[in-house]
């Protein structure tokens, strides 16, 4: 496997192209009186818009980015990007941290500081780790994807070479949404070598069309488990058009950046902590705004919209269980979470924060850091 | 062979297969494991009928037969759910259902005439009207190899409560299931082990003794379907 250094360098024609593109954008009308019922509505998007050409500093985001020593590889003829800090504690865990859908690596921008040096955090001592945040195929810059296949089995298998390359012989994982499922396959495929997989999930998790069983719920509780499907029954949309259809959504998603955008900041509305408003209450609009740019620059819109494609074209790996630690944390105060992710208290780990929502890395990292250690804490690191 | 054995399609979309048979000797036949509920109609020569409901089976049963029985039968499709049964209790076991007269039996606390092999998608159609058969959407998409956005552990909690097995014994019982089928079209052992992902052959022959209750040589001489 080849690794190479690599350095976020957007060029200026690229960045001027993306000005244009806003400033140029075709707005379409609104039915008034309708807020984001129908979507992301209007006022708010071209507020945001006129934000990302007049006052986000793109290269001044980059900078901050390329302060973390980021790589590329080169895996069955995909290009896997990736950042990698090393702690300077000889006792730092291995951590791999996987992100998921609308985001990118840089939802875990804040933790990797607290992390990998927790005294000088100002957090306290703490175990430290040796971080290591791929960008999924597809998304961030590892794109394009120059084949077909790569759901998240292939993934993790490729994230589980990069991690020996590295020198990582045991290591531990963790993600949320996609990620979540990353880490599950890295169970069972790296077995033993997982010290143990610390996934964070949301209400929003037991609300889809494939939830775990809820035959052991109580009547109340199967009321109010219907009322929470039926509440994001409408939220869905966007997995059928890109499971489906890829090809074609990818053709606005890459020509409009006020199109990116709204597919994603729209999810943002949706996913973030119900007690805020507006996305950018509950995620910095400049890391907001980065994640938007990164899809921007990257075409992540397309690749977002092929692995949703993979995902749901993919077999079941079914038959195959692990046996390695498994901690949950959920942000979002619901009982119902726990009452059917783990009924019988079994997990190795859960514990529960009433605020933050999808996208705890961005919303709560400060809480996110601190399950982390105290998971790892209890579990043998030893190689 | 000791049986003449027929099936057909069924047009309902909870039936693998509709069957019959019918005795030519005494004997046991060993069934195979099996993911899927049965139900079986017997009427004995002398004109007796009796229902037997099956649950799943995680491992050979033996199952006797009389000379003259007539037998017909359903094989649901894994990840059916009789509506107001459980299958703790029914994993490897067979009860007989109910009857109050000699052409009537008692399921799901409905008492049903007894149907024909001719008219049995009729009686199918009845129960899927009054709401008592049910797919666990997430088993049944697993086994039909389709993605399914959910853990490997919650998987296995849908498999508990819809099959009573883990998904790792009910795919090697598929597996070793469809390890037969193939060997009976005569694809030569080492490539049916490879084709199914055994480790080894002596691996295959373990799992195909434990599940079919014969070896794969054993099962190509018998020739019998499972």
């Amino acid at each position: 496997m080849n690794i190479r250094p690599f350095k976020i360098t957007v060029p200026q024609k690229e960045l001027k192209d993306l000005q244009d593109r806003i400033k140029d954008t075709r707005w379409p009308g609104e039915i008034a009186g309708e807020g984001w019922k129908r979507g992301m509505p209007l006022d708010y998007t071209k507020k945001l818009a006129d934000y990302w050409l007049t006052k986000f500093d793109w290269r001044k985001q980059e900078a901050k980015l390329n302060k973390f020593p980021q790589f590329v590889a080169e895996i069955d003829g995909q290009t896997i990007h990736f950042l990698h800090v090393r702690s300077s504690d000889p006792n730092a865990v291995p951590l791999l941290m996987c992100h998921g859908y609308p985001s990118s690596f840089v939802d875990f921008l804040h933790m990797i500081d607290p992390l990998v040096d927790p005294a000088a955090s100002g957090s306290g001592a703490g175990r430290a780790f040796h971080v290591v945040v791929p960008s999924l195929p597809g998304f961030g810059f590892s794109t394009p994807v120059t084949g077909k296949g790569w759901e998240i089995s292939r993934m993790a298998k490729a994230f589980d070479q990069i991690m020996r390359q590295l020198g990582y012989e045991r290591y531990g994982v963790h993600g949320g949404d996609i990620g979540a499922g990353i880490c599950e396959q890295l169970c069972i495929q790296a077995g033993e070598r997982i010290i143990g997989s610390l996934v964070s999930t949301d209400p929003g998790a037991i609300a889809t069309e494939y939830t775990p069983p809820t035959d052991h719920l109580n009547d109340d509780e199967k009321k109010r488990l219907q009322q929470m499907q039926a509440a994001r029954r409408e939220d869905f949309g966007y997995i059928q058009i890109q499971a489906t259809r890829p090809q074609t959504i990818a053709y606005s998603l890459t020509d409009s950046p006020v199109g990116q955008m709204a597919w994603i900041v729209e999810k943002f509305k949706e996913w973030t902590d119900p007690a805020r408003e507006l996305p950018e209450d509950a995620v910095d609009i400049d890391l907001l705004l980065t994640n938007v740019s990164i899809y921007w620059f990257g075409r992540g819109g397309a690749g977002a919209a092929h692995f949703l494609y993979e995902s749901m074209h993919a077999a079941a790996a079914w038959g195959q269980t692990h046996n390695r630690p498994q901690g949950f944390v959920t942000f979002g105060n619901e009982p119902l979470v726990r009452r059917i992710l783990d009924p019988e208290h079994k997990l190795a780990y859960w514990n529960e924060h009433d605020r933050g929502g999808h996208f705890p890395a961005m919303e709560a990292p400060e809480q996110l850091v601190g399950d982390i250690r105290t998971f790892f804490q209890g579990l043998n690191s030893n190689t | 062979m000791s049986f003449t054995y027929e099936e057909k399609l069924s047009s309902s979309a909870y039936v693998d297969v509709v069957w019959r048979t019918e005795d030519q000797t005494d004997g046991t036949y060993v069934a195979s494991a099996d993911a899927c509920w049965d139900m079986v109609f017997i009427k004995s020569k002398d004109g007796k009928s009796k229902v037997l409901l099956s649950g799943p089976s995680s491992n050979v049963t033996f199952v006797p037969y009389s000379t003259g029985n007539k037998n017909f039968g359903i094989r649901f499709k894994p990840g059916l759910i009789f509506t107001n049964i459980l299958v703790a209790g029914m994993l490897n076991a067979t009860k007989a259902l109910p009857m109050p007269t000699d052409d009537t039996f008692v399921l799901q606390g409905i008492t049903w005439n007894l149907p024909t092999y001719e008219n049995i998608d009729e009686f199918l159609t009845r129960l899927v009207k009054n709401g008592l058969l049910r797919f666990d959407p997430v088993v049944r998409d697993v086994v039909e190899n389709k993605a399914v956005k959910m853990s490997a552990r919650s998987i296995q909690r849908h498999f508990a409560m819809t099959i009573g097995m883990s998904p790792r014994r009910v795919k090697q019982i598929m597996s070793a299931r469809k390890a037969v089928e193939l060997l009976l079209q005569g694809i030569p052992l080492a490539e049916v082990s490879y084709e199914l992902g055994y480790a080894d052959l002596p691996h295959m022959i373990r799992m195909l003794k434990r599940f079919t209750g014969y070896t794969p040589v054993e099962n190509k001489l018998r020739g019998e379907q499972i």
